[in-house]
């Protein structure tokens, strides 16, 4: 079973698709979550994930927006949406029935 | 919420220099893409370093979580300081008698004197070669680093000064303390207050011995890290025969240097001291001076490529 930050960058990998790279991924998780992320976490994650056979990566063409320097781009294996859909289902099977309003209120009293 | 998306934005200036040197501990690649991600993403360059930083830790945390870097820790780094911070001690005391007699005994009127040039144009030599096999061993030392574990060099460069600064001041004057006064009178039956006079003066019992340590240690192991690390895009054969040199090199050190064998039977070191005597492989300490030569020669005329 993934992580859930593995799982998260997965998520994030495959809605930019062919535009998945650091900095994109880095802003995806830091606009769902609302927390830093930082590159050490996201770099060794990345390579965790690569190698695990979840995801690929490749160096890109180098662009003037990041002074002439290339990106690490990610593309998920069929491997990785396996493993992101059978967490994904497991995480949804077991909220299932939850309700954290209730939850939260139990704890309180 | 977290840093907002700035795409599209130029951020111009963005590397400074101790960005890009702490950038340096990544391997290029990854340099490459970090460095670019942080400058797309508009962060701060303190934050930046911060975050460079802390990925270089990360790297290195993982690297050191299998056993190798314990095992070149422990049975590299360590007894190499520990060999070459005696050696370099004990090189610091003989140079230091020979400095002692020109520096400190200096008449004028010796230098009108035959025999003063005499024994000066002997000495010279020989301190000259105590120099040269301690920077050649220091380099050998560093470059086995730098050839088994290029991406733990950075830890590895750290505790070998560490272990080396440790050596010079600690571990190294009580090995000798303890050598000179149990056994050097048994092996070589000389009186082990003989040289007094000479560490009597704080320049050559305190200070001159850190000077050598500095010079003729850490910086040529430090270079030889460096060199070992540029040596790993050699094909095999020629690793294996680095290798082999800086085995000999460095079992040469031991040979060739009996107050390193502490340890051993008295009797035992003295056979094996005449046995030295006799020993073909001495010219091999040498090797980091036509190696670095050839290094140079490379860089001059980039039609020779070692590297094919």
């Amino acid at each position: 079973m993934m992580g859930e930050f593995e799982y998260l960058i997965l998520a994030a990998a495959a809605k930019l698709g062919d535009e998945a790279y650091g900095a994109a991924i880095r802003m995806e998780i830091e606009q769902a979550t609302g927390e830093h992320c930082s590159i050490g976490a996201l770099y060794t994650t990345l390579d965790r994930l690569e190698g695990k056979g979840l995801i690929k990566t490749r160096m890109g063409d180098p662009t003037p927006q990041r002074g002439g320097r290339s990106k690490r781009m990610v593309s998920i294996t069929t491997e990785g949406v396996e493993a992101a859909s059978e967490f994904y289902a497991a995480i949804a099977k077991l909220s299932r029935g939850v309700t954290w309003q209730t939850n939260r209120e139990a704890v309180r009293s | 919420m977290a840093n907002q998306p700035r795409s599209g934005q130029v951020i111009t200036g963005f590397c400074s220099r101790p960005t890009e040197l702490a950038a340096q501990l990544l391997d290029p690649r990854e340099r490459e893409a970090v460095l670019g991600d942080l400058r797309e993403l508009g962060v701060s360059q303190s934050r930046a370093l911060g975050e460079i930083l802390g990925l270089a830790a990360r790297r290195q945390a993982a690297l050191w979580a299998n056993c190798r870097p314990w095992l070149t820790l422990l049975l590299l780094i360590l007894p190499l300081s520990l060999l070459l911070s005696v050696k370099a001690r004990f090189a610091a005391q003989e140079s230091g008698v020979y400095l002692w007699m020109y520096a400190n005994n200096l008449d004028v009127a010796l230098l009108g004197n035959y025999g003063f040039w005499y024994e000066l144009a002997h000495s010279v030599p020989i301190v000259l070669a105590i120099f040269l096999k301690l920077f050649c061993w220091s380099w050998t030392a560093g470059f086995v680093l730098g050839l088994i574990g290029a991406r733990t060099a950075p830890i590895s460069r750290s505790l070998l000064v560490l272990a080396l600064v440790l050596g010079v001041s600690i571990a190294a004057p009580a090995y000798l303390a303890f050598y000179w006064r149990f056994f050097e009178p048994t092996l070589s039956g000389l009186p082990p207050a003989m040289n007094d006079p000479v560490s009597a003066v704080w320049l050559y019992r305190s200070l001159f011995p850190v000077l050598v340590q500095g010079t003729l240690v850490i910086i040529p192991s430090l270079v030889g890290i460096h060199s070992g690390q540029m040596a790993r895009v050699f094909p095999k054969p020629w690793r294996v025969a680095f290798r082999a040199l800086a085995f000999i090199a460095i079992a040469e050190l031991l040979w060739q240097n009996s107050f390193l064998w502490l340890f051993w039977s008295p009797l035992l070191a003295g056979k094996m001291a005449g046995l030295g005597k006799l020993n073909m492989f001495a010219l091999v300490v040498y090797w980091p001076l036509l190696y670095l030569l050839a290094m140079g020669m490379a860089r001059r005329i980039p039609v020779i490529a070692f590297t094919r």
